[in-house]
């Protein structure tokens, strides 16, 4: 009789202990991702969702991006500098249940190859073979040798190509592979990480549920659910917030309506820097901006220290790298708000004196965070030097146009560019190199055939110190000789959230350096 | 009659195709490269070119048009977004529904309250009653709906949490009818969740709709004034009319030519014009998703959205002519000539 | 009072009834109201660089440490988040947002007008038919693909928003025309003139178009608000007059996202836009009222 009751009572309490309700983390982002799958998506928005649901050969360390063992446990590089080989983990399992081998690894590098969207660009004319030396060994082959390989790592997802072959549509672009399982990877997922895919509706919300089985092993106090809602618009942002709807708003909200999240009670504001900095990108092709000497003394008439404080806590920017990012140059000097300076470099020009009649277009995207703010101020320091500017406000997809052709890009653009890997190249690269014109990356149109030479020189030099100096040379060439940019400082996402709600290592004062990494929800923990 | 409807209809199909017609190639002549936008910069350009060929955007307009009208035709193939990734028709499928109802649950509102203010001003024309609703009806005119969104969000939202603040339960597959998400779980006899989703509803077909009402009680106080002062109804009052019937029976009619014209299009413009409540109620209707796809060039989501205004103005149109004639004997006759 | 040269039968009625339709008007105190709004608004447009407290703050102007102020003495309707007095620039706005209005109604009305007489007036014909289905393609369009279009054609200034805005608002007036051209053509007076020989332009020009003119009044005096508000609803998607000039429109799109905090930065411009609304409305009515009588 004690032991029926006895076994009674542990069983009322088990029960109660195990009937908790499952937690869900709220959570506001400024847009859903364009697809759910690696090989085709390239933005910020897209990748705060994969580093969930995908694992990685490499994963960056929190404290420098630097590379740390994933579901690659070692890995070397041949002597030769072109071979590329690692040994994967044992017992890594996707969410269906099936087994990670080297051939999933080969299968998620052909694909992203073949179909050329995305961070493809990184690999595509580079890596030349993929080979599965055996089942939990997967060996690159490079045509040439190539610095920055292993971060670039950090975005290839390995998808489950057993899954993904099954749910080929024959209709499609790749030939045998019809659409090379593009239409099921839109919403669904093909991957191993910490969470997989509930819902996807997009341009409205995603929905990620916790993976029980994820391979490190996942905390009990991570969020079972999180439901990440497109939301833009502050008002109902600061209303939401208010009435605890949401307990995690999106980094990129106006200073004032930060102001007002932060004011609520029991909510704070994480400071998570990016691998990004806001440039007003100058047209080196386009009168008066093609002289070197106006684009110099636009660079010394900017009131930076006003910039920063439209943009409060955001470092200051010298050069095009970011400067938590491998191949950072932390010699240059840089500019600084002087006048005197500003109108010798004028008077240099062959415009001075008939500056009234060449007119600078300002142009920036509409709706993007506090940039007016940036350009406003931006404009009245190149009326104190006399150069007369004309703002122009863009719808995004107006923007892009005028970002296509050379003749219709304006004078200056103001937008944060960042970097897709830690490493100074990717940058450098994505800006200033000829071959990314007609996009809103560069509106610089430099096409210069010294910088075009230097940056692939040093992409191709494997050995870290070797492609930090030519790195070196690169900014000091870009920030000192050319000056095609105005550099102001580095981006830093304020995200909102709800203390009492949860704890996450941004908060804790520890971001990890790449920013969407920060948003893998394992290392979340909910309180109460 | 019949005639009437069916030419009305034949011209209105006519109209369809050359309006799809323009558009299609609108889109295509102006500039910028929505594949391009779509993809990214650093996207190369062979992969553009390729993807550009499946989506036949590389052949001549005339050609492009052909493939697309066929597809349109035979299997309902509207074409593949470039925002959403998916067909065009599984887009139109999901939120066309639900902007519907909320354009019919505005339309009923517009009508019924427009109607009663706009009679109630013009029977006690002058007096106290009327200048105060001409008063508020002045003041919803002349108020942005979106003012009214924030207002009632503060209002019945935030502070006094009647209504929720924002968005649209989906009903699980199961129980989806039409897509319109209220209807459906009525008529599926859920009645809590039509509840919940009704009270959803709620703040934005009001927002939306208050403006309308407004106008409409101007418009047909306006029309009722100038019909009271024809001559058969002073006729009629003379002979001894009672006021009641005079109203119902000789006034209301004609006074709804100039209102049913005005509420038709007003209806229709609902649709395109709802798409800041929409937003700002965060509303997954049509409304948002048009501006959505216009504002990132997508080439088949506009020509579809626009196909869709289309339809919906076509048939708006022609129930108004429909209802003017019916309403107005002289037309009718004309047009059985 | 005769005039020389004219007979007496035609002098009179015209003059008499000018002097009755005004005493009509003013009559009303609420059309007098909006009559001297209206006035007052275009003065104030006219005249806003005299009158407004800080002129330059209407253009390229900056000051953060004065940004976010509430109503005061020295700002009475506070300032925005550039530091901006957002009095001064809601008058110079009136001048862009009265443009707009303008512009719109000046291109999209007579052109209206003009489709919805002729279709009405040779109604089942293929004129009719013709024109009206151009009215019905036009209408399909949504007005914000038309403006889209128009802006991306050129630039996103608000000029041609304006364009854009009339395209699409043209086919309303054709439309009305045409239906009270329908109900009017079987009116006696028109039956009069056509019986007594007179040309279909002169019928439509003469007969039905003074007493399409009513209707359409009160329509143009509530469409100023309408437009208003529509170009308004352009500059949250970005179209409209570029920074730093100022627009209600996008004075109050762009203050949205700080209420309920600094209410005042969207408050007041919609206020004025309530106010130029009421205005023109109150206008509209008195006339509308003057011309009713008129038909007995």
């Amino acid at each position: 009789m004690k032991k029926v009751l006895v076994l009674a009572l542990v069983f009322a309490f088990g029960l109660g202990l195990g009937g908790l309700a499952e937690t869900v983390l709220e959570t506001t982002i400024t847009a859903t991702p364009e697809a759910l799958d690696p090989a085709v998506v390239f933005g910020e928005n897209d990748w705060k969702v994969l580093v969930n649901l995908y694992d990685y050969l490499v994963y960056p360390s929190f404290e420098n991006a630097s590379p740390m063992s994933a579901v690659a446990e070692s890995w070397e590089l041949a002597p030769d500098n072109k071979t590329w080989t690692f040994h994967l983990r044992e017992g890594i399992k996707f969410h269906d249940g099936t087994a990670l081998t080297a051939e999933d690894v080969k299968f998620s590098m052909d694909r992203m190859i073949t179909i050329g969207e995305g961070y493809a660009h990184f690999y595509r004319g580079r890596v030349k073979e993929t080979r599965v030396v055996d089942p939990s060994t997967v060996a690159f082959e490079l045509s040439d040798p190539f610095g920055p390989f292993l971060v670039t790592l950090y975005r290839l997802g390995i998808v489950n190509k057993d899954l993904v072959m099954a749910n080929l549509k024959e209709e499609g672009m790749y030939g045998e592979y019809g659409d090379y399982g593009k239409g099921f990877l839109l919403d669904q997922d093909a991957g191993s990480g910490p969470y997989r895919i509930e819902e996807f509706k997009i341009r409205q919300s995603v929905e990620i549920a916790k993976n029980p089985d994820y391979w490190q092993g996942i905390s009990a106090e991570s969020p079972d659910r999180v439901i990440m809602t497109q939301l833009r618009e502050a008002a109902t942002t600061k209303m939401l917030m208010g009435s605890g709807e949401i307990d995690l708003a999106h980094g990129r909200q106006e200073m004032t309506t930060l102001l007002s999240l932060d004011a609520i009670d029991g909510v704070e504001v994480a400071l998570i820097p990016e691998m990004s900095l806001d440039f007003f990108m100058i047209h080196t092709k386009k009168p008066p901006t093609d002289d070197v000497h106006v684009r110099k003394a636009m660079a010394w008439a900017t009131d930076y220290e006003g910039m920063l404080a439209i943009y409060t806590d955001c470092p200051r920017a010298y050069s095009p790298v970011p400067s938590q990012v491998f191949g950072y140059s932390g010699d240059l000097e840089g500019y600084e708000k002087d006048l005197d300076k500003a109108m010798e470099e004028l008077k240099q020009s062959k415009y001075y004196g008939q500056l009234d009649q060449y007119p600078i277009d300002v142009s920036y995207i509409q709706g993007n965070g506090d940039t007016p703010k940036l350009c406003m101020l931006f404009a009245v320091n190149m009326a104190e030097i006399g150069l007369t500017v004309n703002i122009v406000e863009a719808p995004w997809v107006l923007f892009c146009n005028k970002e296509e052709s050379i003749e219709t890009s304006p004078h200056v653009t103001n937008l944060f560019a960042n970097a897709s890997y830690p490493d100074a190249g990717a940058i450098l690269e994505l800006k200033y190199a000829s071959w990314t014109v007609g996009g809103w990356n560069q509106n610089e149109w430099l096409q210069d055939p010294t910088f075009d030479a230097a940056i692939q020189e040093a992409l191709i030099t494997a050995d870290p110190e070797e492609r930090a100096a030519k790195y070196a040379e690169l900014q000091r060439y870009i920030v000192e000789d050319l000056c095609p940019s105005i550099f102001t400082f580095l981006s830093v996402l304020k995200p909102a959230y709800r203390a009492d709600r949860f704890s996450w290592p941004a908060g804790d004062g520890n971001p990890h350096a790449i920013a969407e990494f920060n948003f893998n929800y394992m290392y979340f923990k909910m309180l109460s | 009659m019949a005639l009437f409807i069916f030419k009305r209809i034949g011209y209105g199909i006519l109209v369809l195709f050359a309006l799809s017609f323009v558009i299609f190639s609108f889109i295509r002549i102006i500039p910028g490269d929505p594949v391009r936008m779509s993809l990214g910069p650093t996207v190369p350009d062979e992969v553009v070119a390729r993807m550009r060929s499946e989506l036949h955007f590389d052949r001549p307009i005339p050609v492009q048009y052909y493939h697309w009208i066929k597809g349109v035709l035979l299997r309902g193939d509207f074409g593949r977004s470039l925002f959403t990734h998916r067909p065009v028709s599984q887009d139109i499928a999901e939120f066309l529904p639900r902007s519907i109802e909320l354009a019919i649950f505005s339309a009923f509102l517009i009508l019924s309250f427009g109607v009663l203010f706009g009679t109630i001003s013009a029977l006690f024309r002058d007096t106290w009653l009327d200048n105060l609703l001409r008063l508020f009806a002045y003041l919803g005119v002349v108020t942005p709906p979106y003012a009214f969104a924030i207002l009632f969000m503060l209002l019945f939202a935030f502070y006094w949490k009647i209504f929720p603040l924002g968005g649209m339960p989906t009903l699980p597959e199961e129980l989806r009818v039409t897509g319109m998400t209220a209807f459906d779980a009525l008529i599926r006899g859920q009645f809590d969740v039509f509840g919940v989703t009704l009270r959803h509803l709620v703040l934005p077909a009001v927002s939306l709709s208050l403006g309308s009402i407004a106008y409409q009680a101007r418009i047909h106080r306006s029309s009722m004034i100038d019909n009271i002062s024809k001559d058969y109804i002073a006729f009629a009052r003379v002979v001894g009319v009672s006021g009641a019937t005079v109203v119902f029976k000789h006034l209301m009619r004609p006074s709804f030519i100039p209102t049913l014209t005005i509420f038709g299009l007003q209806v229709a413009a609902l649709l395109g014009n709802a798409f800041l409540i929409e937003v700002m109620f965060r509303y997954p209707g049509f409304s948002q998703y048009s501006l959505q796809v216009i504002m990132t060039k997508d080439p088949y989501g506009i020509v579809a959205v626009s196909l869709v205004f289309g339809v919906i103005f076509a048939l708006a149109n022609i129930l108004i002519d429909v209802g003017v004639a019916w309403l107005d004997p002289r037309v009718r006759l004309k047009a059985s000539e | 009072m005769e005039k020389a040269g004219t007979t007496p039968k035609q002098a009179n009625p015209r003059w008499q009834r000018l002097k009755r339709r005004w005493y009509k008007f003013a009559s009303n105190p609420l059309s007098l109201l909006g009559l001297a709004v209206v006035i007052a608004l275009v003065v104030a447009a006219a005249f806003a660089y005299q009158i407004a407290p800080y002129p330059k703050h209407a253009g390229l102007f900056l000051d953060f440490a004065n940004a976010n102020q509430p109503p005061s003495l020295k700002h009475l309707a506070g300032t925005d988040v550039y530091g901006r007095d957002i009095l001064s620039r809601m008058l110079v706005g009136l001048r862009y947002s009265l443009a707009v209005g303008l512009l719109v109604l000046a291109l999209g009305v007579p052109s209206g007008v003009l489709m919805g007489l002729v279709a009405g007036y040779h109604r089942n014909t293929w004129v009719d038919t013709v024109v009206m289905r151009f009215t019905d393609l036009f209408m399909a369009i949504p007005p914000l693909i038309l403006a889209l279009v128009v802006a991306a054609m050129f630039t996103p200034g608000y000029f041609f928003v304006a364009i854009g805005i009339a395209t699409a608002w043209w086919p309303w007036y054709a439309r009305l025309t045409y239906s009270l051209v329908t109900s009017l053509s079987n009116e006696m007076y028109v039956k009069y003139a056509e019986l007594e020989g007179a040309k279909p332009r002169r019928i439509m020009f003469k007969e039905i178009l003074p007493n399409a003119v009513s209707p359409m009044f009160t329509k143009m005096s509530l469409d100023m608000g309408v437009i208003i508000i529509i170009a308004s609803s352009m500059s949250f998607v970005g179209l409209g007059v570029q920074p730093p000039k100022p627009s209600l429109g996008s004075m109050v799109s762009g203050g949205i996202q700080y209420l309920p905090e600094q209410w005042w930065i969207s408050v007041f411009p919609a206020a004025m836009v309530a106010l130029i609304v009421l205005g023109f409305n109150l206008l509209g009515d008195g006339l509308r009222d003057v011309f009713a009588i008129e038909e007995i």
